[in-house]
């Protein structure tokens, strides 16, 4: 597998932990459970991106190893999020 | 004075705070000279800032020097959560403009929801800061202790993670099916 794989999983899981921290900061300073919601949205790419990195340099692979088009896909999705807050 | 306008006062206001927190004892023209400021506008702050007790001045010499006051309390965390959003901030910086408001009137001003404004007025409410009062089927609001708003909204520090955090809750906040 080329370099390009760890790296869009690491990618995809720092993009979606930041938002999911700024969420939980949100949902912490407003207390609305919208806020809460979003931001284990943002946990659970989080955690897929961490999945991916196990899952391809050891054994652990009780879903099988993600595909790379699935990743850039996900990694699309966070990042357009991402930018969607940086921007006004 | 437009909100616009009032958010540029606010803006230079904890400029003038910062900069003297920084640099205490500087007088006028220093601060003047340094946040580029005409000499109108850093006269009508600093009078500003003097009165509602966040400045003491001092004279030295011919020049009045400004320190931070030793009264200013740093506000605590519970309400500096609610004023770090831009919302409650807009809501709470139209209350004390009018002095008292009905519901109505800062939904009109306002470009939001009634469930939102009736949830961040809660919010503004259990944190003491902002009053209600009935008279018939109307709800009227007032700042209850305007000079402690005023001190807060000058004195807090925004950081990378409150611009973060205020986007995040503009982005998702407002969003409905």
């Amino acid at each position: 597998m080329t370099m390009m794989y760890p790296f869009v999983a690491v990618c995809l899981a720092g993009f979606a932990m930041i938002q999911a921290i700024v969420g939980f900061v949100s949902y912490r300073r407003t207390g609305r459970n919208k806020m809460l919601l979003v931001s284990l949205a943002f946990c659970i790419f989080s955690i897929k991106g961490v999945y991916a990195l196990i899952s391809l340099y050891t054994t652990f692979q009780p879903l099988g190893v993600p595909t790379l088009p699935m990743l850039v896909l996900d990694l699309s999705i966070v990042a357009l999020l991402y930018l969607s807050i940086l921007k006004e | 004075m437009g909100e616009k306008e009032e958010a540029l006062e606010l803006e230079t206001r904890r400029k003038i705070f910062a900069y003297v927190s920084k640099y205490p004892g500087s007088h006028m023209r220093k601060i003047k000279r340094e946040l580029d400021l005409a000499m109108g506008e850093i006269e009508y702050h600093l009078n500003y800032l003097e009165e509602h007790g966040l400045f003491a001045s001092q004279m030295s010499g011919n020049k009045k020097r400004y320190y931070v006051a030793n009264e200013v309390q740093y506000p605590d965390r519970k309400i500096l959560g609610i004023l770090r959003q831009k919302m409650p901030r807009k809501i709470i910086l139209l209350v004390m403009k009018n002095e008292i408001i009905s519901f109505g009137d800062i939904l009109k001003e306002l470009d939001i929801s009634k469930s939102t404004l009736s949830f961040h007025l809660k919010k503004l409410i259990k944190s003491s800061y902002l009053e209600v009062r009935r008279k018939g089927r109307q709800k009227f609001y007032s700042v209850k202790d305007q000079k402690r708003v005023v001190q807060i909204l000058i004195t807090y520090k925004s950081s990378f993670v409150d611009e973060a955090v205020e986007r995040f809750i503009d982005t998702w906040g407002e969003l409905k099916p």
